[in-house]
């Protein structure tokens, strides 16, 4: 009954929201703030949802934006030529990859707080999803660059830059991990050190605000009802691949945490038997 | 004179150069379709192996489970099983 309201609540704000009427013409604020509402109405509520139909639906709606991206969305863009579709797998891959790598941030702070080790699996998950989303933003990318701008990497550009750090600390992250074995400091260095990468995430996010100007195109340059439908696919995009990244994490720390409990069970054995 | 055959030649020379200009077939543009799919098939496949990759993790856990669960059978027999030795009564 709990999990069928939270589930009911989460689909009358995002409805509430979609039907607002001028929803493009409010300010960045109330966008904001409306958005992190429902960031925090789908984390609730996707855990109410039983695993296997979270993942069967996260893989319908990426099925459903190929679709939109085949027929919907108009196939060239007036700057950018009809490689400007890669975009559309792009953007929510680096957006999801973000926010996976600020909540991989906050479980790690929960973790040295709580001293539990189901939240150092939980991060661990949560950051190797996020890996995934990167490499994925990277080599779309860069694919994106060869031919927009004929070659496949800029180093003077801020924001390529700062995401290509933020992938190598992480895989050192992932790397540092599997180098302990002991789970405790395995648990509590990995905290620290997620919490320590997560200050890149903003760093990324405020790439070209900082550090000048760059070369990534920030707005599609399209008018009337094709910038609309762009827009609705591009957020829709958006939202399928953070709920299929979601099921990812949650399978794979449902994983993390039964190899833990079978490794405490044959240690227990083992100490048995001597 | 001189100037006006000059500049005969510069108008008959643009003019040449226009109209071989115009002749030229124009540049194809650059076709990137391929490219486009070829990036969204990766990633569907990388996600799809992922999903994978840890189904098949799970059914090696869950065989662990198992195994576990048969080992700890034997060296702790439940009182309802046949293995215990019978109890004697009186």
């Amino acid at each position: 009954m709990k999990d069928a309201f939270k589930i009911l609540v989460a689909t009358v704000l995002v409805a509430a929201l979609y039907m607002l009427p001028g929803f493009e013409s409010l300010g960045a604020r109330t966008k904001w703030l409306s958005g992190a509402g429902i960031f925090i109405a789908l984390c609730f509520t996707l855990k109410s949802i039983p695993l296997g139909v979270h993942l069967i639906v996260g893989w319908a709606l990426v099925i459903e934006t190929l679709r939109q991206v085949c027929h919907d969305v108009p196939m060239k863009e007036i700057m950018l030529g009809e490689s400007y579709l890669i975009f559309y797998f792009h953007f929510p891959s680096a957006i999801t990859c973000l926010a996976m790598f600020l909540m991989a941030g906050g479980i790690s702070f929960w973790q040295l707080k709580t001293n539990d080790l189901k939240w150092d699996q939980s991060a661990a998950a949560c950051i190797e999803l996020a890996v995934i989303a990167c490499s994925i933003t990277l080599l779309t990318g860069m694919t994106w660059a060869q031919a927009a701008w004929g070659r496949p990497w800029i180093w003077s550009d801020p924001r390529l830059l700062t995401v290509a750090i933020m992938w190598f600390t992480y895989m050192a992250y992932l790397m540092f991990r599997m180098a302990i074995d002991d789970p405790v400091k395995r648990a509590r260095f990995s905290s620290v050190l997620g919490i320590l990468f997560a200050i890149n995430v903003p760093l990324v996010w405020y790439a070209i605000r900082l550090f000048g100007e760059e070369s990534h195109p920030m707005e599609l340059t399209m008018e009337g009802t094709q910038k609309e439908i762009m827009t609705y696919t591009r957020w829709y995009g958006a939202g399928a691949f953070f709920i299929l990244y979601m099921a990812l994490w949650r399978l794979r720390a449902s994983s993390m945490r039964a190899d833990a409990k079978c490794d405490q069970l044959e240690d227990a054995f083992m100490r048995q038997k001597i | 004179m001189n100037f006006d055959i000059l500049l005969n030649t510069l108008v008959q020379g643009s003019m040449l150069l226009a109209q071989a200009e115009s002749q030229t077939p124009a540049q194809p543009e650059p076709d990137f379709r391929g490219h486009v799919w070829l990036a969204y098939g990766f990633v569907i496949a990388l996600l799809a192996l992922f999903t994978l990759f840890v189904l098949f993790k799970l059914g090696k856990t869950q065989q662990r489970i198992d195994h576990l669960t048969d080992r700890f059978e034997k060296t702790h027999p439940s009182p309802g099983s046949g293995s215990n030795p019978p109890v004697s009564e009186g």
